[in-house]
């Protein structure tokens, strides 16, 4: 649980396109990457992340904040049911965003190492993909033309498990 | 449709989930079926092989028409996959056995670690003769075995078994006696690595189980039925045990476990009895549902005593009654409890208003004078009761999902009527016959799928109703999609049945056209 001594702490992060976004340490802390900066102290007052826009990181940070309100799991206590559940529909609202910008929270949140949201990210994507054609699902996931296989290699894809394409 | 593709492409341009790792890939198909996971590898090149870098590959058995396919598939998928694969079979009571047997040596020759096999229901209540005694393995460390009561459930092996890397073993339906020398076998007793077992809706016979092992840390034994003699004994020797749950199981329960650090036990009567001391006790759940017998309240004494040092003590109603009900034995004791930091009293039979929600003060100081600063937590009739229906709402729904599921499969047509048009008068009436049997067998199916689909809705919609509104808003919208869902799913399975129906009466109208046309040639 945190203290009030450690909430007081601020982090700066810098987003791809230089915006900036102060942040308490404790809501950095949710993500393992900058944990382990910061306890490495090899990080400045600004941690600069060259490779997350402003709108995705934004995003993770609304994230990180609710994640690090919430009281965690302790062996000490019976888990607080309601805490449990509104964090859960905090999460089911939060996933509620476009295909692209789920890739890219994802994308960000393996680079940020932030357990939770890569496993939220890839129940999300797995939910839009279920019961899709191919066709479907190349459409979703935005599957590049020059990456398809060709009519030959899908042709033998399929005689390989012949069972699952019945 | 247009306008959001443009603004799609004007913001992604590029396909971001191929150029992640494999095993975030792997992580989102990892809820699917293999059978989905296989049909990915035609999206694209990167999606190509995905499948054998899966760490847990789930095969299902269901998903093949035919065992021989899936262990044609199986052989396939161990010798091109490393990683660790797990392994579970959902079969129906009336498999050819050997084939069984042949995928078990399989899978175990290729060092898989975690097995689960599960019976499905079986309209022909086939006994499941498997012999676990073929479960050899010097790699397995998670087991699950779930029988199912109508296919007839496992039968323990006679011997014990050679598992010596098991850590995790679940018996579900698994009878755990011989019935020739009427004993429970002690099973595990060579597994010398076993930290979980769980024994649920297990039979353990008429003379009793013991369940002796060194080195077991977690013990949950629920719905543990003895056949005719309800009265015999479960003894549990675990001196390296920390946590043990006892739920619904009949019978005198005694345990030592020195090492326990949680104890959960919800029965019908307080029947157990702790011969270790519990100085490592931190957490008990302690619950009688049944009308509480005074005669057992002598012995709910001395159960707290021992439980002396917890600090988390939860209680039901009812055995706050039976603490009540002899006040004279408390009244002039001294609280037992010196640790405790919070105390939780809840009613178990939310629907039984005998008791009423509180708590005498010699109760109230017996529990808590021993410890000044813990908190106190009477949880209402109204609060257990709406947690419970949200739980059992959750799993309704969760079972009408997999319900809905099935029949997403595309359903297959019978073009057997149409391609062979029978001539003579005997056939036709034979191949109308056909028909018909074949139309009542699928309206009586479809009709049972619909009903089940439609009292899963009602009995949902009905618990639903009853929820606190912020709850009741949060599953909503699920709710709602599932009706959806199970609207579409009926209409297809009505427009199938339709579909039929329209086959056999052409098949009718040209069969019989033809024997007009065979009659005219006659002539």
């Amino acid at each position: 649980m945190s203290t009030s001594s450690s909430s007081s702490k601020k982090i700066v992060l810098k987003s791809a396109d230089n915006e900036t976004f102060e942040i308490d340490e404790i809501v950095a802390l949710e993500s393992q990457a900058i944990k382990n900066m910061i306890e490495d102290e090899c990080a400045d007052n600004v941690i600069p992340l060259g490779n997350i826009d402003s709108k995705t990181l934004s995003k993770i940070i609304e994230y990180c904040k609710k994640h690090a309100e919430s009281p965690k799991k302790d062996d000490n206590a019976d888990i607080d049911e309601k805490a449990v559940e509104d964090l859960k529909s905090f999460d089911a609202e939060f996933a509620k965003v476009d295909m692209p910008l789920i890739q890219d929270i994802l994308m960000a949140a393996n680079f940020l190492n932030i357990d939770n949201l890569i496993g939220l990210m890839c129940r999300t994507i797995a939910d839009r993909i279920k019961g899709k054609t191919p066709e479907e699902i190349r459409k979703i996931l935005n599957i590049n033309k020059n990456d398809l296989l060709s009519p030959e290699q899908e042709a033998k894809a399929r005689e390989e498990n012949s069972w699952a394409f019945d | 449709m247009d306008s959001q593709n443009k603004r799609m492409t004007m913001h992604v341009g590029v396909d971001r989930l191929s150029s992640l790792p494999d095993d975030l890939i792997c992580k989102i198909l990892s809820s699917f079926s293999i059978r989905f996971v296989i049909q990915a590898s035609v999206l694209s090149s990167r999606w190509r092989y995905i499948w054998t870098s899966m760490l847990n590959l789930s095969f299902s058995s269901q998903e093949f028409s035919r065992l021989l396919d899936f262990e044609k598939f199986l052989v396939h998928v161990l010798s091109s996959c490393n990683n660790q694969v797990q392994v579970s079979l959902n079969l129906r009571g009336s498999v050819h056995m050997p084939t069984v047997i042949r995928i078990l040596k399989l899978a175990f020759s290729h060092n898989v670690q975690q097995l689960t096999y599960k019976l499905l229901p079986d309209k022909k209540h086939l006994i499941h003769d498997l012999p676990l005694s073929c479960f050899v393995s010097q790699s397995l460390k998670h087991l699950t075995l779930i029988g199912y009561t109508k296919a007839g459930s496992f039968l323990m092996p006679t011997s014990t078994w050679e598992l010596p890397a098991l850590t995790t073993l679940h018996l579900n339906e698994v009878k755990l006696y011989d019935d020739n020398i009427a004993k429970c076998v002690s099973f595990i007793s060579k597994c010398t690595n076993l930290k979980s077992l769980t024994l649920n809706n297990c039979y353990r016979g008429q003379n009793g189980l013991t369940i002796s092992h060194p080195q077991l840390s977690n013990l949950t034994l629920e719905k543990l039925n003895t056949e005719r003699n309800p009265l015999n004994v479960v003894n549990v020797v675990a001196p390296q045990l920390q946590n043990l749950s006892i739920i619904n199981c009949g019978g005198e329960h005694i345990v030592s476990a020195p090492e326990l650090t949680s104890l959960i036990y919800k029965n019908h009567a307080l029947k157990l009895s702790v011969v270790s001391n519990l100085y490592s006790l931190k957490k008990v759940d302690l619950c009688v549902s049944n009308y509480p017998y005074t005669e057992d309240s002598h012995k709910l004494l001395s159960l707290l005593q021992q439980f002396n040092k917890v600090k988390f003590l939860t209680l039901s109603l009812e055995i706050i009654e039976l603490l009540s009900s002899p006040l004279t034995l408390i009244s002039h004791q001294p609280s037992p409890f010196v640790n405790l930091t919070s105390l939780r009293i809840y009613p178990e039979l939310y629907d039984e208003p005998r008791f009423k929600n509180v708590m005498s003060s010699e109760v109230k100081n017996y529990l808590l004078d021993g410890s000044p600063k813990a908190t106190l937590e009477m949880v209402s009739r109204k609060d257990i009761r709406a947690v419970r229906d949200a739980a059992l709402a959750e799993n309704l729904m969760a079972e009408l999902k997999l319900l809905l599921d099935e029949e997403k499969v595309p359903l297959k047509c019978n073009n057997e009527n149409m391609s062979q048009r029978p001539v003579d008068m005997s056939r036709i009436r034979e191949h109308i016959q056909s028909c018909f049997s074949k139309m009542h067998t699928q309206m009586y199916h479809g009709e049972q799928k619909i009903n089940s689909i439609l009292s899963l809705l009602e009995h949902i919609k009905g618990l639903l109703r009853q929820l606190p509104v912020s709850k009741k808003a949060e599953m909503q919208p699920r709710f709602s999609c599932l009706s959806t869902e199970a609207n579409n799913v009926i209409k297809r399975l009505w427009d199938h049945m339709k579909f039929e129906h329209d086959l056999l009466e052409t098949s009718f109208d040209l069969s019989l056209l033809d024997l007009g046309k065979e009659v005219q040639a006659c002539f």
